[in-house]
């Protein structure tokens, strides 16, 4: 279904981009020059609602569970076995891949892939300052440092 | 540009349609191949 999406959205930009798509890891990563990792393992809701929920029971204080404390660490633990999978892949298929990885706990599974995958190219970033000069920093500042900020987040872009 | 970018976990469709509008804002990557890349 997303392909069928992307495609469609491709032909509105003139094909700029071809598009295909595989389930096969190997036939992916070969050749490939940036690798943009954004999984999630598991069942995402659910366990996401008890990463929260269940060390509250136990008194902690945190808000999310999603990238700090115990939920958080539940969070790493199902997380980054499955990305340093990938990325021995990537580097045992095409280590001179760059991979940017998008997925949370971005701080946790990055410390993980430096320690165990020490060569490989790898960037951690976060998408939600994407998010943040599109929706929300509209209400809180005035149009000209918006601007500004869309200036900033377009040179990002053009960067990676 | 003739580079290959998978993008891993694109059967979401958080990630995958709003990250083709990404990199539509890049001209440099223009031409780029990109791959869609999922469990099923």
């Amino acid at each position: 279904m997303v392909y069928e999406v992307v495609s469609e959205d491709n032909k509105k930009i003139g094909n700029k981009f071809t598009i295909e798509c595989t389930s096969n890891r190997e036939k992916a990563l070969k050749g490939a020059d940036f690798i943009i990792n954004s999984t999630e393992h598991g069942d995402r809701f659910e366990l996401r609602w008890q990463d929260n929920t269940i060390p509250r029971k136990h008194g902690t204080t945190e808000r999310m569970g999603e990238n700090g404390g115990a939920g958080g660490f539940f969070h790493s633990a199902r997380q980054i076995p499955e990305i340093i999978k990938i990325a021995k892949d990537v580097q045992r298929i095409y280590p001179d891949a760059f991979f940017i990885n998008y997925s949370n706990p971005v701080s946790r599974i990055c410390l993980a892939l430096k320690r165990v995958v020490p060569k490989l190219k790898m960037l951690g970033l976060c998408h939600q300052i994407g998010l943040l000069t599109s929706y929300h920093l509209q209400a809180m500042i005035n149009r000209d440092l918006l601007e500004f900020w869309n200036l900033i987040n377009i040179c990002m872009v053009d960067i990676v | 540009m003739d580079s290959k970018i998978v993008l891993i976990g694109a059967g979401s469709p958080a990630f995958g349609p709003p990250t083709l509008i990404d990199l539509n804002r890049s001209e440099i990557l223009a031409g780029s191949t990109i791959t869609l890349l999922d469990i099923d």
